[in-house]
């Protein structure tokens, strides 16, 4: 039952995205009796409305506003207006995830104290740990249908497994497997079993893979506390004199300016729109944006180490059939600075189809010659891995307002600056060794070492902090200055982990849904 | 005839891969049943189309690629020439730059000559045309699919999980590693 609340109601709780952190935070608060609206910029596609064409699927849902980037990351370079790859759609990102889902290890969660002072790198230990976060990676991993969790099958392998895993046999590696994935290995929560399409980046047309959008927002709407708004792009987020959160100003599908009042505010834009929203919200009271007395906002954006090994093997692979991330080598996601770098990475097989495969394997102007061609010709004969690893927090890395460009509405758009850390590129070139000996056990002819993509995880740039000082926002990710204003997505990340972030991201929210009904019913929000 | 483009295009797909351009193994264009191009009222002439054709083939070599499917780049940029006539210009610009930087006509020039003048074209304009139209046409051309190996949508197929998404040759992982399909 689909509730429609007044603009002037101010006893909603506003939720900015309807993405991992968005959508989960809006059921939750939803189950609970809570009144949410949540505002979002992208429109409604359902599994019938994902396309099996990755140019196709990316033009109908990604987020294609326009952004700058600067810095000596070679996405700038690339990719100068894409510096990520996120959705605009209700689910966010999670229309296009992979599904791996992972929890962080213990020592992720206090890394200051583990490496020690990394010269360079704004390193933080969260204000949580890993004992307080097992039970709402619990929740979270019983909400998605995590594989191997809550005794659900893992998935079968694919074809890009079958290479990865016989590289992994022969390289020594211990822990190799079809990974812990938010999709399901058999019919699941209404939803049914992956039948290897191979198209998860594009929407899962099955609706096997977890998604907050067919998952999540379905089940607040059925509470009958819970208003979707689409095509509803938040510019603004106001308070009244006493410096408390009292709405948001959005523009809506034709282009008006509405204002929704609330009880409290929580902002789930991705780590680039959501610090971005903290900025352009500056007021006489607020001057450089809300939530940012300490001049946290938009710095320590993270965004993995990334990188992909892409073999060309010596017989046919097709290792596109089935899932796009069909399995994990998590042997070199351990701390071990003996590696010369701090920190881990995780391998995990990635499949792109042709088109993807010629924009991305080398993408940029040096992007062709002879062993792209032979690759390409070759496509069938491919393998490939993803690199997820953890990259240091910096505070040069950040999201500001670049007030020479303006979006659609008028607004000022994001400049993402990025440069690796030395640690990065260290972890960079030894992942990139390893990546190509794993194939070339496994009988690779040659191989690609394939520079970062856009974006997909982006991180950290409202961070939380045990102290004020030191970051955005509390553990809860409560704004350090405004106790009515919430953060609820990856940009609370205060480190990025080895780990893909949105089984992190999903607690994150069930964890803020129970603190923030907590705090309302005690009326001290 | 009325409209070339749909008439050459056809042709193209009767003469199969003997005719069109045929681009030797030394790299020379050679032209047999050129005279259908010729034909047919283009918006490039007939040299800025064969240049076309080798530079996107310089481009991504592959053995299994024909020449008549590197036409699918010439042909969508010839398309385009034909409603634009800066696009043409500058099509034609960009070949008389590739022959100046090759001393000569650049193809006629020997492949380690010609990998040169890519080089030093690197984010030029006509470069950069070629290699978006061969990245962003070719690439993504159900033709060029068919013969590289990817199969393209699957959903209207029922996925691979009956159809080959584990016949790969080497072993097969351990039941821990990767369990059963929920199917069996
Ligand atoms: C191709 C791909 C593969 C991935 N694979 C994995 C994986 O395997 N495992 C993993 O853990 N993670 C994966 N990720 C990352 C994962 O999708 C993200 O980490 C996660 O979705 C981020 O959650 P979020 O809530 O921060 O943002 P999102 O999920 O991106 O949601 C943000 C939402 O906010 C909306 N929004 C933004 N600004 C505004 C505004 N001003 N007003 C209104 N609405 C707004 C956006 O339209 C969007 O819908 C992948 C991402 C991509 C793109
Ligand atoms: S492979 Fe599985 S999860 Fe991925 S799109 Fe297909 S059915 Fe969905």
């Amino acid at each position: 039952m689909a509730k429609k609340f007044d603009l002037n109601d101010d006893t909603v709780a506003v939720v900015i995205g309807s993405g991992a952190g968005g959508g989960t935070l809006s059921n939750e608060l939803a189950q609970k009796g809570i009144n949410v609206v949540c505002l979002e910029a992208g429109k409604r596609y359902t599994t019938d409305d994902f396309v099996n064409d990755e140019w196709a699927a990316f033009l109908q849902t990604a987020w294609l506003d326009k952004r700058t980037t600067s810095g000596s990351w070679r996405v700038a370079t690339d990719f100068p207006g894409l510096p990520s790859w996120i959705v605009k759609s209700v689910g966010g990102s999670t229309l296009h995830w992979a599904g791996a889902s992972l929890r962080f290890q213990e020592h992720e969660f206090k890394v200051k104290t583990e490496y020690g002072d990394v010269a360079g790198a704004s390193l933080l230990d969260w204000p949580i740990s890993l004992k307080e976060m097992e039970p709402y990676y619990d929740k979270a991993e019983d909400k998605i249908g995590v594989t191997r969790t809550h005794g659900i099958p893992g998935l079968p392998g694919n074809n890009n497994f079958k290479v990865l895993y016989d590289g992994a046999q022969k390289m020594g590696y211990k822990d190799c497997h079809t990974g812990r994935m938010g999709i399901n290995s058999m019919p699941r929560d209404g939803r049914n079993a992956c039948l290897q399409l191979g198209f998860c980046f594009q929407g899962c047309k099955s609706g096997a893979k977890w998604s907050a959008g067919y998952s999540e927002i379905p089940k607040a709407e059925k509470t009958g506390n819970f208003e979707l708004r689409t095509e509803a792009h938040v510019i603004q987020i106001t308070h009244n004199k006493a410096g408390k959160i009292d709405g948001v100003v959005y523009v809506d599908k034709d282009g008006n300016q509405q204002k929704q009042k609330a009880r409290i505010v929580a902002v789930a834009g991705n780590s680039i729109e959501t610090p971005r929203l903290l900025l352009m919200s500056n007021t006489s009271m607020y001057p450089d944006g809300l939530s940012n007395s300490a001049g946290q906002v938009g710095k320590n954006y993270m965004r993995h180490l990334t990188a992909s090994v892409y073999a060309l093997m010596d017989k046919p692979v097709n290792m596109h059939r089935g899932t796009t991330m069909a399995g994990i080598i998590t042997d070199e996601s351990r701390n071990d600075p003996s590696r010369g770098f701090v920190g881990g990475y995780e391998m995990e097989t990635l499949s792109l189809g042709l088109p993807f495969m010629a924009a991305f394997l080398v993408p940029g102007t040096t992007g062709y010659g002879p062993k792209m061609g032979k690759f390409l010709d070759n496509y069938d004969h491919m393998a490939g891995m993803w690199i997820v690893g953890e990259d240091m927090p910096q505070e040069s890395n950040r999201v500001t307002l670049n007030t020479n460009e303006k979006d659609q509405n008028g607004m000022p758009v994001p400049n993402v600056h990025f440069d690796d850390h030395a640690n990065d590129l260290a972890m960079r070139k030894h992942a990139f060794g390893k990546g190509t000996d794993v194939y070339k056990a496994a009988g690779a002819l040659d191989v690609f070492e394939t520079p970062p993509y856009p974006s997909t995880h982006n991180l950290g740039t409202c961070r939380m902090s045990e102290k004020a000082r030191d970051g955005v926002c509390d553990k809860h990710g409560k704004s350090h200055d405004i106790a009515n204003l919430f953060i609820s997505d990856g940009s609370q990340f205060t480190t990025g982990a080895a780990e893909n972030p949105t089984l992190t991201i999903v607690s994150l929210a069930i964890r803020q849904a129970e603190y923030i009904a907590k705090e309302m019913a005690k009326g001290t929000i | 005839m009325t409209n070339s483009n749909i008439s050459r295009r056809s042709f193209l797909k009767k003469a199969g891969k003997t005719s069109g351009f045929v681009v030797l193994a030394g790299g020379v264009v050679q032209l047999t049943s050129f005279n259908a191009w010729a034909a047919k009222k283009s918006a490039i002439d007939n040299h800025v189309a064969k240049t076309m054709l080798l530079v996107g083939k310089d481009m991504f070599p592959g053995k299994r690629f024909s020449d008549d499917l590197y036409m699918i780049a010439v042909d969508s940029l010839d398309g385009k020439a034909s409603k634009d006539e800066s696009v043409k210009s500058a099509l034609a610009d960009g070949v008389a730059a590739f022959d100046k930087a090759a001393g000569g006509k650049y193809i006629d020039a020997s492949s380690k000559k010609r990998m040169k003048v890519l080089k030093s074209m690197e984010g030029e304009g006509f470069f950069n045309t070629m290699r978006g139209e061969m990245v962003n046409v070719f690439f993504n051309n159900p033709r060029v699919w068919a013969v590289a190996g990817w199969e393209g949508a699957s959903y209207d197929k029922g996925g691979y999980y009956l159809r080959g998404f584990q016949d790969a040759d080497w072993p097969q992982p351990s039941e821990d590693a990767s369990p059963k399909g929920w199917w069996e």
